[in-house]
């Protein structure tokens, strides 16, 4: 049975078109893909090579020396999608292209298999038969480098997947959920503020509500009319809401580099979900309020009376929100500083390597390829180029690994281990350190052929007595390997990733780039006349050039943005709960007129006074800091285990935090509380 | 103890002038127990604050203590003011969220005096105030006369030498406003100086001497005992 569905994954490769769907613009998408050498390109590419002209029959050259004919144009996926390509060539052509190896062992993992199940098959129940599977048709591959076969939905790939080679780099659902729930707490400050603000002010509403009642309006008549008002408020709110992201959008799109779009609102789901936010959102803020207007006694209200008590259990509430609001923003500030301090360590971090300087020249076809040694010498030439040398990957690239044995293990136990091949000047151009041994030399003529470095974490994985001049069989009998020297653990990924062990050989065919490490002077001037000699080497080839610092920077950019979101977060929601402390803080202070006049009377500076206002504030942001600190210890902690290198979050960060709260909550109310101070109490004490 | 020469008080809004005291000359001796009425609005209450040092007035001077005040900032009259005066008001004034102790407690806080000394003198006030039983009760759970007596007691924890009433009787029935009028007395009696505000004639009596108000003026003083000796 299980071999059904195997048939079923590579009639997927060959018949992808009836998985995916992709929309033909031309030609047939039953057959397109069939024979082998036919591709099929997007929109975009016809237009690039074409023109308006129909492509299909046409032929493409890759790489000098294949004609590939197209069958048929398609449209691009759309942003959103997981994978994106240019062009889809049919996976017969690459039995010509790639050696049999690739084909013949089950352990090359180099293809991604989509399956399509049948409406009524499980996942979980058809994962589980995989074992036996691999155990029946593949027990050696299975054993020789601890492989394993899992499904995933297609959906999921571009958030949920934490694997490392997907086809292309992929997000993190864990962003979508702090940014919701950062969107949910800056909406409930925001009602907080509605809801603190409608009863601290109800005094100015109480005889509006006292005529109506005398005039006969019951309770449920008010609720309803206050819960309307809300609802209305809230609608407004809605519509103004909708005008910012208009106006915000294209400012939005360029920082992230998204291209969103207010038309996702404007199907009916959205709208209906939007309608839905609008009534929860008022009847939420609306209820307390409602219920709490609509108690005044007439009586009471137009004697100008209040109920004293009842004012008390308002007065602790208002104070509850104020500190829950002062509590989500100090739980943001807290974790903007995190990040950044992350960010910082991350660029900062010393990598093993000198990443400075170093400009890439992608070595984009086998013409240049074959001649990179003349390249080298002809960039070298140049007064601003001090060192050249070639390589396979550079730093933060995914590398490939090799199934590597040591001699002394039987010819089955291999280890899947990562591989540079780097040519004898590319340890020196980047300033590794050889902490043992020696480095590749032209010196020993063996050293083409068999010399590997060794990274510490490789030293350690094979656990060796002695590992100089150890012997490994690297490839499947692909080539032969002595270790002659070992180079410090040097960061060739992103400090996402720990380091693994690695090795580095000569391995010509492989390189794909050159490095150049050039004088900090005239950058731009040096890149314009690599250029020049570049084109008098290859005329049929673009020159494609980067920076590798750029490189690392551009890993890192997604935190950033990242950082940058939060911290305008945490503004707007420190901005939002301000707000709502200086209305309690006027409330608060208007309602202690009398006090404040007679202290004032008896003696009390204006010092004195400004300290005893701002005293009671004071101890509801310190209560929010001891609720927001740890939550935000814990939310963060969490996200940096995404990184392997990462910082310690220090006891200084929660103190930093709360000093800036405290400034922040009493900057707020100072206003307030001076003036206050300031007021002269003959005019408070006046007459009651 | 004080003295007015010509004092003047303004009112400015946007778009009136109000006179509230016009050319007030009044002087009053240490231990001299001075009533002053007059009709509503007729500048009692901006003459009172003035005396009090709780406010300048627009002209004039005035002397206090043998200094001249008038020119005085809100500091220097702060710092005059907690040692030498205490208010007794109608509406009492007290601090609803503090205790009868704390109440009490308030002007020697601002005049610096040490945790022990200060229970020392509040239990001896609260005693002489026969209100030591009350001391942990909130303004709100006592009577109106109970309330005026820990005003009274407010007022001369930090012994003053002048005791300024605005209507300490208003808000109170006959019987608590005769006994409040028989503490100022007994005060009064022991030395304290005394100017108390009223409108009712009964309580003026008590004075050795009524100033009447009327429009900011002075219109007339009827000298009614002479001052006991001090």
């Amino acid at each position: 049975m299980l071999a059904n569905y195997i048939k079923i994954a590579l009639r997927t490769i060959l018949r992808q078109f009836e998985i995916f769907t992709i929309q033909f613009v031309h030609g047939d998408p039953s057959n397109a893909l069939s024979e082998p050498f036919s591709v099929v390109i997007t929109e975009e590419t016809a237009q690039r090579y074409f023109g308006d002209e129909n492509p299909i029959g046409k032929t493409l050259l890759y790489d000098y020396q294949h004609p590939f004919t197209i069958t048929g144009v398609v449209r691009s996926f759309p942003p959103q999608s997981h994978f994106h390509f240019d062009f889809i060539a049919s996976m017969e052509s690459t039995k010509s292209l790639f050696p049999p190896v690739m084909f013949e062992h089950w352990g090359n993992i180099w293809l991604y298999t989509y399956v399509l199940l049948s409406p009524d098959t499980e996942a979980p129940a058809l994962e589980q038969q995989f074992a036996g599977f691999m155990e029946q048709h593949m027990p050696e591959a299975a054993r020789m480098i601890n492989l394993q076969f899992h499904l995933q939905p297609v959906t999921d790939i571009h958030l949920r997947s934490h694997l490392d080679i997907e086809l292309e780099a992929n997000s993190n659902i864990i962003y979508i959920y702090i940014f919701t729930i950062i969107a949910i707490f800056i909406l409930a400050i925001a009602c907080f503020n509605f809801i603190n603000l409608t009863t601290a002010r109800s005094a100015s509403r109480s005889k509006e509500i006292g005529i109506r009642k005398t005039i006969g309006a019951n309770r449920p008549q008010l609720i309803r009319q206050f819960i309307g008002e809300a609802i209305v408020i809230t609608f407004i709110a809605l519509l103004l809401g909708i005008l910012l992201i208009e106006l915000m959008l294209p400012w939005f799109n360029n920082f992230t580099g998204k291209t969103l779009s207010l038309s996702s609102f404007t199907n009916g789901v959205a709208l209906t979900g939007l309608l839905g936010v609008v009534l929860i959102v008022g009847f939420g803020a609306g209820i307390y309020p409602a219920l709490f207007l609509s108690s005044y006694r007439p009586v009471e209200v137009l004697s100008g009376k209040s109920s004293s008590g009842n004012a008390r259990n308002h007065a602790l509430l208002r104070k509850g929100i104020v500190t829950f609001q002062f509590a989500i923003s100090i739980a943001l500030i807290a974790s903007t500083i995190i990040i950044y301090n992350q960010l910082t360590f991350m660029r900062t971090k010393d990598l093993g390597f000198d990443k400075d300087r170093i400009l890439i020249v992608k070595l984009n076809n086998s013409g240049a390829r074959q001649q990179f040694e003349v390249l080298k010498e002809s960039f070298l030439n140049h007064i601003s180029v001090l060192k050249t040398a070639a390589a396979s990957h550079v730093p933060p690239e995914q590398l490939s690994s090799w199934r590597i044995r040591h001699e002394s293990e039987p010819s089955d136990r291999f280890e899947l281990i990562n591989v540079m091949s780097v040519d004898y000047d590319f340890i020196e151009l980047m300033d590794i350190d050889i902490i043992e041994g020696r480095n590749l030399s032209r010196q020993f003529a063996v050293d083409e052929h068999e010399a590997i470095l060794f990274n510490e974490a490789a030293v350690k994985h094979f656990g060796l007595d002695r590992v100089i001049g150890a012997r490994f069989d690297l490839f499947q009998g692909l080539k032969e390997g002595t270790v002659v020297g070992v180079v410090n653990n040097f960061h060739y990924e992103s400090l996402h990733s720990e380091i693994m062990p690695v090795f580095l050989h000569i391995w010509p065919q492989w390189y794909s780039q050159i490095l150049l490490k050039i004088r900090p002077e005239n950058i731009q001037q040096t890149v314009l006349d690599i250029q020049e000699i570049w084109q008098a080497h290859i005329t049929d080839w673009p020159f494609e050039y980067r920076f590798l610092d750029e490189d690392f920077d551009r890993v890192y950019r997604s935190e950033e943005r990242f950082g940058q979101l939060v911290l305008y977060f945490s503004i707007l929601a420190i901005f939002i709960a301000c707000l709502g402390l200086f209305g309690l803080a006027s409330y608060s202070t208007q309602q202690r007129t009398k006090e404040i006049g007679v202290r004032k009377v008896l003696g009390a500076s204006v010092s004195t006074i400004v300290m005893l206002l701002s005293k009671e504030f004071t101890k509801w942001v310190l209560v929010a800091n001891l609720i927001a600190l740890p939550v935000a210890y814990y939310v963060m902690n969490r996200w940096l285990q995404n990184y392997a290198y990462r910082i310690e979050i220090g006891f200084d960060v929660f103190l930093f935090t709360a000093a800036v709260a405290f400034i922040i909550a009493l900057v707020t109310i100072s206003y307030q509380s001076i003036k206050a101070a300031l007021a002269n109490p003959v005019e408070s004490l006046r007459y009651e | 103890m004080l003295r007015t020469i010509n004092l003047k008080k303004l009112y400015t809004t946007e778009e009136v002038e109000t006179t509230a005291l016009n050319n007030v000359n009044l002087e009053v001796q240490e231990g001299e127990f001075v009533a002053i009425m007059g009709p509503s609005g007729c500048g009692k209450s901006t003459l009172l604050n003035i005396l009090g040092l709780l406010d300048n007035p627009s002209g004039g001077e005035y002397n206090f203590l043998d200094y001249e005040v008038s020119k005085h900032t809100e500091r220097q009259r702060a710092n005059l003011r907690k040692s030498n005066i205490g208010f007794v008001f109608q509406s009492f004034n007290l601090i609803d969220e503090l205790t009868v102790f704390e109440n009490v407690e308030l002007p020697l806080l601002y005049l610096g005096y040490s945790g022990s000394e200060r229970k020392q003198r509040v239990e001896k006030v609260l005693e002489q105030m026969e209100i030591a039983h009350r001391r942990n009760h909130f303004p709100q759970q006592l009577s109106g006369g109970q309330q005026q007596r820990v005003a009274v007691a407010r007022a001369i924890i930090a012994k003053p030498k002048l005791i300024l009433a605005d209507e300490p009787t208003g808000n109170l029935d006959s019987a608590h406003g005769e006994e409040v009028m028989k503490l100022l007395t007994e005060l009064n009696e022991n030395g304290t100086t005394i100017i108390m505000v009223t409108h009712a004639q009964m309580y003026a009596e008590y004075a050795h001497r009524i100033v009447h108000l009327f429009d900011g003026h002075i219109v007339s003083e009827n000298i009614l005992k002479t001052q006991t000796a001090v």
